[in-house]
């Protein structure tokens, strides 16, 4: 066990938690162990995580740039450029910069969540929602005039620990406060999808921490599902509430989570929760715990590299 | 003008501003064919067994 180098860590319990953190817990307290005290994640990345991740940061950026003052069709310019960049496998130099005229286009594993529909899904979002007429949804905008975009946040759940994250963008529909998130899927996106999100770790810990940042009610999550098909990609926004009760209730599962995992870490034993092994396509640590354990140091030489997760670290 | 699958072929760092304007046009154009289609009648889906509704699921990105 290795926490002295990881900076969410204090006499070798986490003190800084995050939705990812808190979700891996809740999950599984060996996943945790494997993630968080461990630091380790399979060497072949899930091409759904690739998608996502480059998707998502392109559509932060794009209202980054546009709270900026960039146009719709500048803004738009520059996330594809990112996006191609970032599906790009460079080269790298001693200092980690990309090195031009090397490497190559990162290879998706996928028919439909491939780099070509990747840039189709970006394209096709901004065309659907990225022109926001005055009387449906705008970026709020924070007392100091600022746009609510790129909002990372720091918070005390209690004396000794804090809940850390980012929330991409809050707006304002209606007349109350949502924040705004983004999925991608291949399936078909209709009430069965979102039913997903409630309850949800990850929506309700958007909503706690949004209204404590604003200082204003935080009405939900608004999400903007994209189904990925071979031909087309097509969105469904739906919306997910949270009462002021619900968030209590979350606040207080959250907390007992954390004091066991800490517990756990205490006692170093790390239970497998048997019963989540098969959830979103099987755990990413499935088969490390399929092997006998006398095995499986040396399966995690060959398969897994390090990956520290920093629930501080800002974007 | 540059084929579209060229320039995805194409390390990214050196594609001018006037390909990347040309990729997107290539998408608006794909989505403006795709909106402009006849809509079809959607065939009655089969119900799904307990393990494909399941299988929905496994997709959706998550934030590890």
């Amino acid at each position: 066990m290795s926490t002295t180098n990881k900076r969410s860590f204090k006499d070798g319990l986490q003190f800084a938690w995050d939705g990812t953190s808190l979700e891996l817990a809740q999950t599984c307290l060996r996943k945790y162990y494997y993630t968080m005290i461990r630091g380790i994640k399979p060497r072949r990345q899930s091409v759904h995580l690739i998608f996502g991740g480059i998707y998502a940061n392109a559509l932060e950026n794009f209202y980054k740039h546009r709270a900026e003052g960039d146009s719709i069709d500048e803004a738009l310019r520059k996330i594809v450029r990112l996006a191609l960049v970032e599906s790009w496998e460079h080269e790298r130099s001693e200092s980690g910069e990309r090195i031009p005229d090397t490497g190559q286009a990162t290879y998706f594993d996928d028919t439909k969540k491939t780099r070509v529909n990747l840039i189709r899904t970006i394209v096709w979002y901004i065309e659907q929602f990225a022109d926001e007429s005055e009387d449906s949804m705008k970026t709020y905008h924070l007392q100091s005039g600022k746009p609510a975009v790129e909002l990372s946040f720091t918070l005390e759940l209690d004396d000794e620990l804090m809940y850390c994250g980012h929330l991409d963008r809050v707006v304002d529909f209606g007349g109350q406060l949502y924040i705004m998130d983004q999925k991608t899927t291949g399936g078909t996106v209709g009430t069965y999808f979102f039913d997903q999100f409630s309850p949800n770790n990850q929506m309700s810990g958007y909503a706690w921490a949004g209204q404590a940042i604003l200082g204003s009610p935080v009405r939900g999550v608004i999400i903007d599902a994209a189904q990925i098909a071979v031909n087309f990609t097509r969105f469904e926004r739906g919306i997910t509430t949270r009462s002021k009760d619900q968030l209590e209730e979350w606040y207080d599962s959250a907390l007992w989570t954390i004091k066991l995992a800490r517990q756990a870490t205490s006692l170093d034993q790390w239970p497998m929760n048997l019963s989540a092994c098969g959830n979103y396509g099987g755990c990413p640590f499935r088969q490390l715990c399929s092997r006998s354990p006398s095995v499986r140091e040396n399966y995690i030489k060959s398969d897994y590299s390090e990956h520290v997760w920093d629930p501080l670290k800002a974007r | 003008m540059t084929d579209v699958t060229e320039l995805f072929n194409r390390d990214p760092l050196s594609l001018t501003n006037e390909n990347i304007d040309q990729i997107i046009e290539e998408m608006r154009a794909k989505r403006h064919l795709f909106q402009s289609a006849p809509a079809t009648k959607p065939k009655a889906a089969p119900a799904k067994t307990k393990k494909q509704a399941s299988a929905l699921k496994l997709d959706i990105d998550l934030d590890l």
